[in-house]
């Protein structure tokens, strides 16, 4: 029975970090309608900043996201000035395929750029908050975990907030409805979109240094943490930051049951099964109306 | 008497949501007449044209061509049927040259490129845009690409051709054009219900009109009696259109 | 009407076609070392399925991201037939061929209802899900695959078992590519080419004028399926060795993409226009530098596709043929120059 509701908690605090790397993902597929296929990687190249800096500097892993945090958000609204917004302008469509195009293409360089730079052998770092855990009740929960998922559940939060409340953040709501529209009443598109995704970005920034003291990095890492990131934004409902959140929890509770019952391959073959299940029955997540 | 009516449309209804955007509308077409469909915008009459040639489903009510009900059917297969429509967008195949729209449309009755590039090249010149046929669907300009979409409608060789507002968006002179095409596709005896705000050209091209406002049907008559119905004159204050 | 005579219907680009094949034909006899024509080989096999992808991403515009999964189907068919003593792995290829078809239309059919992103992520889904299939399990209904070892080819040497040395497999695959890309230029200018740059461009239109976009789409993905995994099972007996990793990697699937639109999608020589260089420079790279630099490389290559989707999204075959007109403009005026002066 402990068992049990070790799993449970461990899915849980995991979706949280799930939950931080999915929100910058559902801002811009469903805000912007820009699919990011480069979102797990550029998670990968968050998290080898955060490893290397405090490997290099022996800073606390919290004050990490305080450096990677900004970074990762000034490369976000770049990436967006100079790759995406040229072709978004230009096309007709709503998701215009030299999108995905040149985010396949980012997606291409990080991996390949990671595995010439630091080869395919995983790195990792032992911090003060590494292996530490609050016993409650013969359970153990990890610390770094826990903080994890507060910092999450803190950042969805407030930037649900921003979206609800603040002017620039309705106006990005906004924009989600018809692009055209939105110009037509005088907001100024490309700096929402700019900073929209610098948001995003900078999600993955928190979402790395958090990973920093659990996870280990490796090349290959961007490609395990993508699709599981697409899974959630397609189960929560794209451009839903609550739905990030009860996307991510689902897929972590569903990681840490399966790989409790079965496997952890198998776990990730639920997953992908869940996904295209979703996709099918319920493109638009799993609290919409849609009938399929 | 069903012989003579090629189109029937029998209490039909769209709903969106709580939205009817066509309300138990019943009209009919007689063969070789041209009908006109006029009403203010979101009057409905786009949905109609979508439901007649199979890009929507119609919330209830049926569509007969010909003696057989299409309502359900899809849209590929009521084009093989015989009707053909254009957009009130132009919708053209922006890759393809204006030669190529054509073909594509001619390919349905004659699947040799061959034979369908001569059937286009024949429709190209009636129109009287030979001159283009080489030039890519994303450089024509619009009166052009009006054209070519009726052009490429008249390449399925339907028996009805459904024209959605053709004559917006150009200018006097070039509605002046259109309209002689537009005679002059009459003349080949096909069955036409045209969508259209500007009474001129309803008044000289269409037989009968009908008239539509907030999906509901308000008058039926012929073009210069239309024009008189209260209801008409009511929903068109401020909007007559006369091509000068 | 006069008869149009022969020298009229032969261009300048059949000639350059015809001497490209003699040349290729030849290449085994002029270049003998066998490391060069395993390169070759590696490079007509990416030629081959960047052709074979085209049909469904580059002539009917539809991202089929996951399409790599057909290559490991037909892969581990031919070869799971052989090792079970079913027959000749030849038999092999074409069931696996067959029953890509299959997967093809059941998976297709739900994929196809989904729009832009979503149908190409669908796809992707599929090949990860196989992946981690046959990553997973040591053996399926039965038969031996070793999971993510693989399964290692016997070697015998007899064309009977689809093995035929280096220069053997180059003449194979250069004939499988140049099959295909007479498969692709029939399909181009038929009736089933048009169809497919309507349904590119404009599905609704389309469907108004008679084009039946379920169908068209699904026989272009069938037939891009079909000569995925055909290739598939060839080049695993070159290898002697088919995996996971080799076969179901996504890292194939995106490069077969990206080396056609880089090459110049929707066009019949793009695929192996992109191939081809890429290729090369892959390969010289690789000489030059040791093979550590093939990622680097391959980032390059990430990078080339983000430029080229924004400068010049015909691919190097636009880019070429910008050039060949540059040049004929520059020659034609040379040449009414030459004119004016003679006349004076």
């Amino acid at each position: 029975m402990a068992i049990f509701f070790q799993a449970l908690i461990d899915g849980l605090l995991t979706g949280g970090i799930y939950a931080c790397v999915a929100v910058g993902l559902s801002l811009s597929f469903g805000v912007m309608r820009l699919f990011n296929w480069a979102q797990g990687d550029l998670l990968m190249m968050a998290l080898y900043m955060a490893i290397f800096l405090i490997q290099g500097t022996g800073i606390h892993p919290l004050v990490s996201i305080l450096v990677v945090g900004p970074v990762m958000f000034v490369i976000g609204f770049f990436v967006q000035k100079f790759l995406l917004n040229p072709l978004v302008i230009r096309a007709k469509e709503r998701e215009p395929l030299s999108v995905l195009l040149t985010t396949a293409g980012m997606s291409f360089v990080l991996s390949n750029l990671a595995t010439f730079l630091f080869t395919s052998n995983s790195q990792s770092v032992t911090t003060p908050l590494t292996g530490r855990s609050i016993n409650i009740a013969s359970m153990f929960i990890s610390t770094p975990k826990l903080i994890a998922f507060v910092v999450a559940l803190g950042l969805t939060f407030g930037i649900q907030l921003f979206l609800q409340k603040a002017e620039w953040g309705r106006a990005l709501r906004a924009t989600s409805q018809d692009r055209e529209v939105a110009q037509l009443m005088g907001m100024n598109n490309k700096l929402l979109y700019c900073l929209a995704q610098a948001i995003g970005f900078a999600c993955l920034g928190v979402a790395g240094g958090l990973m920093s003291p659990i996870y280990a990095v490796s090349p290959s890492t961007g490609a395990t943490f993508g699709f599981k990131t697409l899974t959630i934004v397609v189960l929560g409902g794209k451009g839903s930051v609550p739905g990030a959140l009860l996307g991510g929890i689902i897929v972590g509770l569903v990681e840490s049951f399966g790989g409790f019952l079965f496997s952890s391959l198998y776990a990730q073959i639920i997953v992908f099964a869940i996904f295209a299940l979703v996709l099918f029955l319920k493109p638009n997540g799993l609290l919409s109306k849609d009938r399929g | 008497m069903s012989e003579e009516r090629i189109i029937v449309v029998d209490h039909l209804t769209k709903r969106f949501g709580g939205l009817k955007a066509v309300d138990d509308v019943s009209i009919h077409l007689n063969r070789g007449e041209t009908l006109g469909l006029i009403g203010a915008n979101g009057a409905g009459k786009t949905t109609l044209f979508n439901m007649i040639s199979g890009v929507l489903k119609p919330t209830s009510g049926t569509i007969t061509f010909d003696g057989v009900e299409i309502q359900k059917k899809k849209a590929h297969e009521i084009c093989k049927m015989g009707i053909g429509r254009t957009y009130q967008i132009v919708q053209p195949f922006t890759t393809l040259t204006l030669l190529e729209n054509v073909l594509a449309g001619a390919l349905m009755r004659h699947p040799r490129v061959a034979d369908a590039r001569e059937v286009a090249e024949g429709i190209i010149d009636m129109l009287g845009i030979s001159h283009l046929k080489n030039t890519k669907g994303a450089s024509l300009t619009l009166i052009q690409l009006k054209r070519m979409e009726i052009a490429r409608a008249l390449a399925t060789e339907p028996k009805v051709l459904l024209l959605d507002e053709v004559m917006a968006g150009l200018n006097p002179g070039e509605r002046v054009e259109l309209l002689e095409t537009m005679q002059k596709i009459k003349e080949t005896g096909i069955s036409i219900i045209i969508i259209e705000h500007i009474m001129k050209v309803i008044m000289t091209l269409a037989d009968r009109a009908y008239v539509l406002n907030q999906g509901c049907l308000i008058a039926e008559d012929t073009p210069q009696k239309v024009m008189e119905h209260p209801e008409v004159i009511k929903s068109y204050i401020g909007e007559r259109h006369y091509a000068s | 009407m006069s008869k149009t005579l022969l020298k009229d219907k032969i261009a300048p680009k059949h000639i350059l076609v015809l001497a490209l094949l003699v040349l290729a034909f030849l290449f085994p006899q002029i270049v003998t070392q066998p490391y060069f024509i395993q390169i070759a080989i590696t490079v007509l096999i990416y030629c081959y399925w960047s052709s074979a992808w085209n049909i469904i991403g580059g002539y009917a515009g539809q991202f089929a991201l996951g399409n790599g999964v057909y290559i490991g189907i037909g892969a581990y068919v031919a070869v799971l037939f052989h090792q079970e003593g079913f027959g000749s792995p030849w038999i092999g290829m074409v069931l696996g061929g067959v029953i890509s078809v299959m997967f093809a239309f059941i998976i297709s059919k739900p994929c196809f209802k989904l729009r832009g992103t979503y149908f190409s992520l669908a796809t992707v889904a599929f090949l990860h899900i196989v992946r981690y299939i046959i990553l997973g399990f040591n053996s399926i209904f039965g038969m031996e695959t070793n999971g993510g070892m693989g399964i290692m080819i016997p070697y015998t040497g007899r064309w009977q078992d689809m093995q035929f040395g280096k220069e053997g497999f180059y003449y194979v695959i250069l004939v499988m590519l140049v099959l295909i890309l007479v498969v692709s230029n029939v399909i181009r200018t038929s009736k089933m080419g048009y169809y497919l740059s309507a349904i590119k461009t404009n599905q609704g239109a389309a469907s108004t004028i008679g084009i039946n976009v379920p169908k068209y789409k699904m026989m272009a993905q069938c037939i891009s399926a079909f000569c995925l995994a055909l290739g598939g099972a060839v080049y695993v007996h070159f290898l002697l060795n088919v995996s996971p990793y080799d076969v179901f990697g996504y890292d194939l699937s995106l490069e077969i993409m990206i080396y056609c639109v880089i090459g110049g999608s929707g066009t019949l020589w793009g695929p192996v226009f992109g191939a081809l260089v890429l290729g090369i420079i892959n390969e010289t790279l690789r000489v030059q530098l040791g093979s550590d630099i093939a990622p680097l490389a391959s980032a390059f290559y990430g990078v080339a596709l983000i430029l080229i989707v924004r400068f010049a999204p015909g691919g190097l075959y636009q880019l070429g043929q910008m050039l060949i007109n540059k040049i004929k403009g520059s020659l034609g005026k040379k040449k009414s120059e030459t004119k004016e002066v003679s006349v004076q």
